[in-house]
């Protein structure tokens, strides 16, 4: 399968922020004058990013995929969308069925002054059907005339693109496969923990429960969290090694190797320290250095969540061990 | 302000009540995929079960079919994928369940491995692309054998026959 091939692909599997994010960034790469727009905390006035001296716009949509729903269905709640959004640029909203004036706030503190959009990209994740041209770009016409346009031209042009011609308009490297294809399997770990079944943790829980009672009582609720916390990363962690095992199984092997260098590297520093707890506190960091040299291009946050979840199954595991004060 | 780490909790109630933590290395157990006497058995027996008699060189097998059905033997739950991905229209497009499976195991080094001391041990030979039965084969269906009277590996061994039902078409081991 070619780059191109696998990218649109797994861009069309992206929803929601995930593949706005992933649009920006990739945009962000091959246009110098990208400027991506955050929506926090003021809202993005219907605009996702601009380049080219701030007269080219991009707005993104990714719907949830839903199986059940026609193509009419898809067609139209995109058609509605990218309506939406171009009435904020042309600051127009409905009443009823008329177009009226709305003053858009934030795009005034978008566009630079004396500037306008000349030209209008819609980046959706699906773009099966060619009947999502004529609606938008009829309602561009509307739009235009209704408008003082301000901010957009009134020569504006708008296109759509969905994954494959996203994929197709700049050169799809390595890095944007490698890109895309942690952040799926980021977000299939993240799922996949929530379904996995830790299959016997019956001293884990024999540990906590002996924790509880060297604990004083008014200590039980953080007990209570930290347990559901370790359990949560220990799932990550199983649900990462599983997909790890099917599908990209030389380094399954490298994780089985840092799991016991890990192990070791707590033990030699919590054997050498005075203050053995404040080693074993440092786990995770040392998980996470160590970890790094097989899981660095996995992406900070995956990186984070395998290095919380080694450490939790360390824990699961029943690796970490204490010994009670004499007097429990 | 990002939580607390739940072992940074830990460590601090430990501190608390003045309980010493240890770590106990030796309980840390090593994943039986690397270990060489499970492989060989699962090769084994994927072999016995899925070689076909091919006159007068014995029985045969292709090595990436073997490849996949002792990669799905050690997997089960991966059986749903495999089911799916065969009955798939040729010009349906691949799940990404499917691709990572095909990536998976396709780099399944572990295998390689086996078959080259296999191999070597004089079970298994090479033809061309197919595994044959080389002048010890009785070794593989010694094992096999070993395992079903002892009841070991169970698991493995049902899903090894449920790959029986289950078409593996040249798509899915060589590409599209």
């Amino acid at each position: 399968m070619s780059f191109g091939l696998e990218y649109s692909r797994s861009l069309s599997q992206l929803t929601g922020d995930p593949f706005q994010e992933e649009v920006c960034v990739r945009l962000g790469r091959v246009i110098v004058s990208f400027q991506p727009i955050p929506r926090k905390p003021h809202g993005d006035g219907g605009l996702d990013g601009l380049s080219h001296d701030g007269e080219h716009a991009y707005c993104c949509y990714g719907p949830e995929y839903d199986a059940a729903k026609k193509t009419k269905e898809r067609v139209d709640a995109i058609v509605d969308k990218f309506k939406e959004d171009l009435r904020k640029l042309f600051e127009l909203d409905m009443n009823g069925t008329k177009l009226v004036h709305k003053e858009n706030e934030e795009i005034a503190t978008i566009v630079a002054e004396g500037t306008t959009i000349k030209h209008i990209k819609l980046i959706v994740n699906w773009f099966e059907s060619h009947r999502l041209i004529g609606p938008i770009n009829t309602a561009l016409k509307k739009y235009r005339k209704a408008s003082a346009c301000k901010y957009v031209d009134p020569t504006a042009s708008v296109v759509i693109w969905g994954p494959t011609e996203f994929a197709a308009a700049y050169v799809v490297d390595e890095d944007s496969i490698l890109r895309i294809r942690h952040g799926t399997l980021f977000r299939e770990v993240k799922s996949a923990a929530d379904t996995v079944a830790i299959a016997d943790p019956t001293t884990f829980e024999a540990k906590i429960a002996a924790l509880k009672k060297i604990c004083p009582p008014y200590k039980a609720p953080t007990i209570e969290g930290m347990r559901e916390q370790f359990l949560s990363d220990w799932r990550v962690s199983l649900a990462f090694e599983q997909k790890l095992d099917s599908s990209i199984p030389t380094l399954h092997h490298a994780l089985e190797a840092d799991r016991l260098r890990i192990a070791q590297q707590v033990r030699h520093l919590m054997i050498s320290s005075p203050q053995p707890h404040v080693e074993l506190g440092r786990a995770e960091q040392i998980a996470k250095d160590l970890l790094a040299n097989d899981f660095e291009t996995f992406g900070s946050t995956l990186l984070d969540s395998i290095s919380s979840g080694e450490v939790a199954r360390l824990m699961g595991d029943c690796l970490i061990a204490w010994e009670a004060p004499a007097n429990a | 302000m990002p939580n607390r780490s739940a072992i940074a909790t830990l460590s601090e109630l430990l501190e608390e009540s003045h309980a010493k933590p240890k770590m106990r290395i030796e309980r840390l157990a090593p994943s039986a995929i690397y270990d060489l006497d499970y492989r060989v058995f699962v090769v084994a027996a994927a072999f016995e079960r899925h070689a076909k008699a091919a006159p007068p060189i014995g029985r045969r097998i292709h090595a990436t079919r073997l490849k996949l059905l002792q990669f799905i033997a050690i997997r089960p739950r991966l059986l749903p994928v495999i089911k799916a991905w065969s009955t798939a229209k040729p010009d349906e497009e691949l799940t990404f369940t499917t691709q990572d499976l095909r990536r998976g195991f396709l780099g399944d080094q572990m295998f390689d491995s086996v078959v080259a001391f296999l191999v070597a041990r004089g079970a298994l030979e090479w033809m061309d692309t197919q595994l044959v039965e080389g002048k010890n084969a009785v070794l593989l269906s010694a094992i096999h054998t070993a395992a079903i009277d002892s009841g070991l590996f169970e698991l493995e061994r049902q899903t090894i026959e449920a790959l029986r039902g289950i078409k593996l078409t040249v798509r899915m081991l060589e590409g599209e």
